[in-house]
This record gives structure tokens, C-alpha cells and sequence, in this order.
């Protein structure tokens, strides 16, 4: 009886310890591996930064970093995979803001979710990208766009991308036409087009235009201040062009709706040291990727300007799609 | 240009560069040959392991898979018909026909050395062409793509020539699936009939293997016996001959692996064509250059020789644009691309000027990991072809399951497994009403870029269709294509006149 009683006692110490346990382990974040989706390509910008980024901060956190890529839908995919996974602070990404800003306000229809909803852990990269011309154009600034006189033709991936709505935008402020081709799968592709003269402009970043920079001219950095690799090239902030600085494509790293304060928090830290690495950085800026930390707030003011900008291009987008059918 | 290829070769003598090919190779064949997983798969998984390598033998890992993929996918192709590998559809037809024949050792032989010459003579090319290779991208543009994609869309008729009318149907399906899911050009989505599954379309691993691999489980389940038909007892048949026999039909049409490694490496240079389009261009242009076509389709080793030889050359090829302009001629070329940015080098002019002693190491790499490859087949093909005589009823289930896993490993989502399953059923339906499946998947494929390339088209000559004749290899390509879909319907005519005379 004796020795039943000790073995009974004994399990419900061991039961007790073990339970203790549990909570500490519920209270410490993260006790396992961290999925990150990638709404894009194995190989692409934003899946390299993720993984280049997950390197330094499993340091960090002491738990292996996932990289999970689901591309489609030009970032829609992975981004609603994100918006529907458990908020248990395990399963992370890059949200891609900019096709549901533009399914809302360019085109009137209702977004797939509500990106209110996202829980913005931090944002680590703005991606400004550059408008440039084929180099027998006679342009030389963006406003001799503005003197040609006639539609400018630009090549873009499609109707609400980033780099169709700066073209726009850009068209609007500095009051000249323009015409587009459409259905380049990739931004490269279209600065090829551009080079080959299959269109006179294209916009996108370092990364997309250089295999064919011996052909084409940059005019403009859309970024507030001028870019180290093209010291040359005026930027947006300094032609007066401001309002254009909040577009381009934000490389936000998000938790879905409803994560708890404390993985937010972690996480939030790990990155801000791993970003903050002088090595991290270099590579950032040679590969072409702006690091620009932010913060959640302004983060969201930025894509508030965004989606003005689409709200005042919605009218006649609208208009021309309608014409069209 | 010779110290670069001197440093590579140079680093392959090394222990390290060879035991890297070789974990390629393995991984490569073994993605390659489950249905549903293919380089795509193969290279993201090996990717992040690459971080803290040496760049050259990252470089190598990258070779060995991608040269052994296409063999290894063309394995079930042959044996099981079901494509190891979307490209590895175009097999199917002739491979299957010889396994059935017990011709399956042959076969294999064939592919192995298909694959061999395929990417030694894409591997010529591509560094033949690395001079010219700005000229050759800035000629293609839309309206030659457009060209280009009616060229292979014509094909359809001449696949179909037993039944043109039921061909032409089937590619008109085919197109008209390729149709749903978003389209950037309008930002409007296509039947997708409210779930977001449909927003990429009808994928096309799922679509691809179902129509082929499950829809062909359905008739063998239904037929019984086993793959070889006639009543041959492994006895009668000598396997180990069969190899030789392979090599042979391969060394013996130098006209046509030159051809084909051509037009695969061509495809390969051009971006935004994509594989599968190598393989099926390479196994028309074979049909419609030899003497009898009809043999096509009915176990002609030349058949797997055209398919397999350009579906290997296209690896040389497509690395060219990649490295040059940052342009990646196919999906797996992506991935590389992305390897590239993570080892800290910037594909473009620069890359061609400062690190030429990666890219001969990636095509030599590509090279030796293929005489692995190769003769890794040889020597196993007489003991997978016996895979013939197993009886259709225990293959089956092993063969589907294979199929659901590769097909839902790809994206990890269960409905892929929905979709291959519903597309089995439509092939095999297609198949009892006798629609070609070849022609449906030729649909299928060319239909995103047959829309693009035309609207493109329209959107560079502000609407005017003399884009296609200003343009010499547009209107070449149209030419061709024109001549290909009336030259056989005079021939019927005219044969149909002598006939009458006659009578």
C-alpha cells in the first residue's frame, strides 16, 4: 500500500512538475520553427530578402526560420494565406498590400480580405523603383516627357501594378499622355521591351533593368533621396515630385489578423537587430533592395497615400474598361 | 574566354565539385521521376542548404539537378505513361507504344541518350551564341512570339490527322481552359467562379499529369493485364540487347538530334516560352520532316529522340538570357536566378564580364552530371523496363499514389489532388470519345501566350495589324504556319483526285 501511495504520489509531483513546465513554456516565444510565407517565386526579391533575413535572425530567436513560398495571383495568394493562418505567432510573412489596394480602389470591387486586419510587425524594405527610356529617346529628364507632345508608351506587367500606377500617377502630375503594353510576366521583360523598342519607358528597380543598362536611360529615382548605385539620377523628393515617394512596393512583414502582443513584440525586436547588421545591409543596398525600416504607423500612412493615388486614377481606369467592353 | 574555361575545368577535377554533381544527379532523377515533382521542386528544396557554400559548388548542385530532371521524368513516361515532368508529355507517345511492345529497355536507352547528346549539343550552342546573344533576345518580340505560338498551334491539325475535326476540338478546349484565372492585361478575373483556388488558373502540374497519368490509371485499371500487350514471357525477351540497340537509334540519326538539340536550345534562349514547348515544336518538326509521320505516335524511337534531345538542350539555352539579362528562360532558371542574388552577384552585363568561370562551370557541370545521368540509365534500364510485365492491377495503385503526392507537394494544397483526379476523368473521357489528349494539352499550353503576344502586338502598333508583316521572323513564322496547315490538305486533295481517276 505504501509503496503504491508513494508511486501515486509520486506521478502527481512529476504530473505537477511537468504541467509547471508547460506554462513556462507557453509564456516563452518561440518554442518551435516559424513559418514565413513568401507570396512570390522561389529566387525572387522578396524571397531572398526573407531568407537572407531568416539567416541572421534564427540567431536571434533560436528557432529555425521556414521560408515557404506560394506565388500567384501577382502576391495575392500567399498574402491570403497569411490573412487565414492560425494567429498563434508561428506562421508570419511578407503581405503584398498593393493588388488588394488596387482590387479596392482602382476598380471598385470588393478585396478578398480586409488588410486593415493584418497585425504589421515591421517594415523592411521600400522598394522605389526608377523610370527610364530608351537610350536614342531624346529625354533626358521627366519633363521632357511632358514636351513630347504625344503618348509616351510604356511596358508594364499589367492594370494596377505598381509600376502602371506610378506611371500614372506620374503622367497626372507632370500632365502628359501615355499608352501601355501589358502582360509582361516579369519587370526584366519589360525593360528588354523597352531596350529592344517594342515600348519608349519602363519603370522598376536596379535589379530589373540592369542586364540591358547599356540601353536605356534612368530619369528618375522615385524615392525621397538620390540612390547610392545611380548617384546621378535626381529623385523624386528633390523635383518636388513627393507625393510619388509613398508608391512603389513596401516589403511589409505582417502576422495574421488577431496574433497575440508578445510573438509580435519578439519577432518585431529580432528583425530591428538582424536588419540593423552593417553586412545585411550592404547587400541590401548592392542587390538593390532599399532597407527602410518602419514602424507600424507610418507604414500605414504610407499605404493610405498609396491608396489615394488609386482613388484618383479610379475614374478613368474605370471608364476605359468599360469602353473597352 | 579560355582562362574562365580553363578555371572550370580546372574545379571539376575537384573531389568536392564531383561529389556535389552527383547529389544533383540523385536528387535531380529521383524528382524528376515522381509524377508531380519536378527541377521546380528539386531546386527550392536545395536552396536555402546552398547558403554558406562556395558559390561554384552551389553552382554544380544547381547543374546536376537540373540536366538529370528530364531524364528521370522521362522514365514513367515511358514505362507508365505518365510524364515525370510537364516537358516529359511529348514522351509518352512513342515510349509508351515501345514499352507496350516490350520495348521499354530500348526506350529508356533512347532517352538516355537523347538527353546526352541533347545537352552536349545545347551546352555548343549556348556558348556559341553567348556573343550574339542581345541581338537574339531584342529580335523576339510579341508579334514573333505570336508567330510562333500559331506555328505550334497549327500542329494541332497535323497531330491530329487521323481526326482533324475532333483535334481542332480538342485544342479549342484546351484553349479555352487555359483561359480562367486572373488576367494581368484587363485586371479582371475569368471564370473563377468565386474561389480564389481558380485565381492562377488551371494549374499546370495538376492538369498536366491528371490528364495524362490518372486518365491512363482509369483505362489500364479497366483493360487489366499488364503494360507489354502480346503474350511475351520475360524470357523471350532480351533486355540487356535492347540498350545497344537504343544507343545505336540514336548515334545513327545525326540529322536529327542536331535538329532537335537545335530547336531546344533556340527555346531555351528565347524567354517566356517555357519547356514544354521545346519538347512538342521539336517532336512536330520530326513528324513533319520524316518520310512516315504516321509512325509517330505508334512507338518511332525518333519520337523520344526529338522530345528528349530538345527537352535537354533547352537547359543550355535558357541559362544564356538568364545570365546575360537577368531573364530567366524558364521556371527552374528562376530559381537559379534567385541563387545568384543570394551568392551576391547581379545577373547582367556585369556578371558576363566578371564571373564567366560560373557559367562554363554550370554548363560544364551540366555536361558531366549528364554522362552520369545517362549512364546511370543505361545501366538500370533493363531492370525498369521489367517494371512491363508487372500486372496494370498492382502498378495502378502505386502509381496514383505517387501521383497524388507529387501533385500535392508542389504548392502543398489538397485541391492540386482535386484537380489532377477531375482532369484524369476528363482525359479519359476524352479519351473513349477519341479526342486527341495531345492536342487539348497543346491548347492548353500555347493559349495564355497566344492571347499575350497578340494583344501585345496590337499595343505596340497602336492597332495595326501590319506589325506581322513589317516584321521578318513574324511573318516568316506566319508563312510556315500557313504552309503547314494547307501543303497537307492539297496532298488529300490531290491524292483523293488520283484515287478517283484511278477508280
Amino acid at each position: 500500500m505504501k509503496a503504491y501511495r508513494s508511486i501515486i504520489s509520486g506521478l502527481a509531483v512529476a504530473g505537477a512538475a511537468l504541467a509547471f513546465a508547460q506554462g513556462a513554456a507557453a509564456a516563452d516565444y518561440p518554442t518551435k520553427p516559424i513559418t514565413f510565407i513568401v507570396p512570390f517565386g522561389v529566387g525572387g526579391s522578396f524571397d531572398t530578402i526573407a531568407r537572407k533575413l531568416g539567416q541572421r535572425w534564427e540567431k536571434e530567436l533560436g528557432q529555425p526560420v521556414v521560408v515557404k513560398s506560394l506565388p500567384g495571383s501577382g502576391g495575392r495568394r500567399g498574402s491570403l494565406q497569411i490573412y487565414r493562418a492560425k494567429p498563434d505567432g508561428y506562421t508570419i510573412g511578407f503581405a503584398h498590400f498593393v493588388p488588394f489596394l488596387a482590387d479596392e480602389k482602382l476598380m471598385g470591387k470588393a478585396p478578398a480580405l480586409d488588410l486593415k486586419k493584418f497585425e504589421v510587425i515591421y517594415k523592411i524594405a521600400h522598394g522605389p523603383n526608377y523610370i527610364f527610356v530608351r537610350k536614342d529617346l531624346p529625354f533626358k529628364s521627366v519633363k521632357d516627357l511632358a514636351k513630347a507632345n504625344r503618348p509616351i508608351k510604356f511596358a508594364s506587367t499589367g492594370v494596377g501594378a505598381i509600376t502602371w500606377t506610378e506611371a500614372n500617377a506620374l503622367a497626372g502630375i507632370l500632365d502628359f499622355k501615355l499608352a501601355f503594353v501589358l502582360g509582361y510576366s516579369k519587370l526584366g521583360d519589360a525593360a528588354v521591351a523597352v531596350a529592344k523598342g517594342d515600348a519608349e519607358a519602363g519603370l522598376g528597380t536596379v535589379s530589373h533593368f540592369q542586364g540591358v543598362k547599356d540601353d536605356v536611360r534612368p530619369l528618375m529615382f522615385f524615392g525621397s533621396e538620390r540612390d547610392p548605385n545611380y548617384p546621378d539620377v535626381p529623385s523624386a523628393g528633390e523635383l518636388g515630385l513627393k507625393r510619388l515617394t509613398a508608391l512603389g512596393s513596401p516589403r511589409i512583414i505582417v502576422a495574421p489578423p488577431g496574433t497575440p502582443k508578445e510573438p509580435v513584440m519578439v519577432i518585431r525586436e529580432a528583425i530591428k537587430k538582424a536588419a540593423a547588421d552593417p553586412e545585411f545591409k550592404t547587400w541590401m543596398q548592392k542587390s538593390g533592395f532599399y532597407l527602410k525600416a518602419q514602424d507600424p504607423e507610418s507604414t500605414w500612412e504610407d499605404l493610405e497615400e498609396q491608396g489615394k493615388v488609386f482613388a484618383s486614377l479610379a475614374e478613368a481606369v474605370q471608364a476605359a474598361q468599360k469602353g473597352k467592353k | 574566354m579560355f582562362e574562365s574555361m580553363a578555371l572550370a575545368i580546372e574545379r571539376l577535377a575537384d573531389p568536392q565539385a564531383l561529389a556535389m554533381l552527383l547529389a544533383g544527379v540523385l536528387l535531380g532523377t529521383t524528382f524528376g521521376a515522381l509524377p508531380g515533382l519536378g527541377s521546380i521542386v528539386a531546386l527550392s528544396v536545395v536552396l536555402p542548404f546552398t547558403f554558406g557554400m562556395d558559390p561554384l559548388a552551389a553552382m554544380y548542385l544547381y547543374a546536376g539537378i537540373m540536366s538529370s530532371v528530364t531524364f528521370g521524368g522521362s522514365v514513367p513516361a515511358i514505362l507508365l505513361n505518365t510524364p515525370g515532368t510537364p516537358p516529359n508529355a511529348a514522351t509518352c507517345f512513342d515510349g509508351y507504344a515501345m514499352a507496350k511492345r516490350g520495348e521499354g529497355a530500348r526506350a529508356i536507352s533512347v532517352s538516355a541518350m537523347s538527353c546526352l547528346v541533347g545537352s552536349i549539343g545545347g551546352a555548343v550552342v549556348t556558348i556559341a551564341l553567348l556573343p550574339l546573344i542581345k541581338p537574339i533576345v531584342f529580335a523576339f518580340g510579341p508579334p514573333e512570339f505570336f508567330g510562333l505560338v500559331i506555328f505550334g498551334l497549327v500542329m494541332i491539325a497535323f497531330a491530329a490527322r487521323a481526326n482533324m475535326v475532333k483535334g481542332l476540338i480538342g485544342g479549342g478546349i484546351g484553349l479555352m481552359l487555359s483561359l480562367v484565372g486572373y488576367s494581368e492585361i484587363y485586371d479582371t478575373y475569368r471564370y473563377t467562379m468565386g474561389s480564389d483556388y481558380l485565381w492562377d488558373g488551371i494549374p499546370l502540374v495538376p492538369f498536366v499529369v491528371g490528364l495524362f497519368a490518372v486518365s491512363e490509371l482509369i483505362t489500364y485499371t479497366a483493360r487489366g493485364g499488364t503494360t507489354v500487350t502480346h503474350d511475351a514471357s520475360e524470357t523471350k525477351i532480351n533486355w540487356h540487347g535492347q540498350i545497344l540497340t537504343g544507343i545505336k537509334d540514336v548515334l545513327s540519326r545525326p540529322t536529327q538530334w542536331m535538329r532537335s538539340a537545335a530547336i531546344g536550345a533556340g527555346i531555351g534562349i528565347i524567354p517566356g516560352l517555357g519547356g514544354s514547348v521545346a519538347a512538342f515544336l521539336s517532336y512536330f518538326v520530326g513528324m513533319q520532316r520524316t518520310k512516315n509521320p504516321e509512325t509517330y505516335g505508334k512507338g518511332n524511337v525518333e519520337g523520344i529522340l526529338c522530345a528528349e534531345t530538345a527537352n535537354d538542350a533547352k537547359e543550355g539555352g535558357a541559362l544564356l538570357p538568364t545570365v546575360a539579362f537577368g531573364l530567366p528562360g524558364s521556371a527552374d532558371m528562376a530559381i537559379l536566378l534567385g541563387a545568384f542574388v543570394l551568392h551576391g552577384m547581379q545577373p547582367g552585363p556585369d556578371l558576363l564580364r566578371n564571373h564567366m568561370d560560373l557559367i562554363y562551370a554550370l554548363l560544364f557541370g551540366i555536361i558531366i552530371s549528364q554522362v552520369i545521368t545517362s549512364g546511370l540509365g543505361l545501366v538500370a534500364a533493363p531492370w525498369l523496363a521489367r517494371l512491363s510485365l508487372l500486372p496494370n492491377r498492382w502498378i495502378a495503385p502505386f502509381v496514383l499514389v505517387l501521383v497524388f503526392v507529387g501533385t500535392f507537394m508542389v504548392r502543398t494544397n489538397i485541391l492540386d489532388v482535386a484537380m489532377a483526379i477531375a482532369a484524369g476523368i476528363f482525359g479519359y473521357l476524352m479519351r473513349r470519345y477519341g479526342f486527341p489528349l495531345i492536342t487539348i494539352a497543346i491548347g492548353y499550353i500555347l493559349g495564355p501566350l497566344a492571347e499575350k503576344s497578340w494583344i501585345q502586338s496590337m499595343q505596340i502598333s497602336d492597332g495595326s495589324l501590319t506589325i506581322f508583316v513589317t516584321q521578318p521572323i513574324a511573318l516568316i513564322l506566319l508563312l510556315g504556319a500557313l504552309a503547314t496547315l494547307v501543303v497537307p490538305i492539297v496532298s488529300m486533295v490531290r491524292k483523293g483526285r488520283a484515287r478517283r481517276a484511278a477508280a
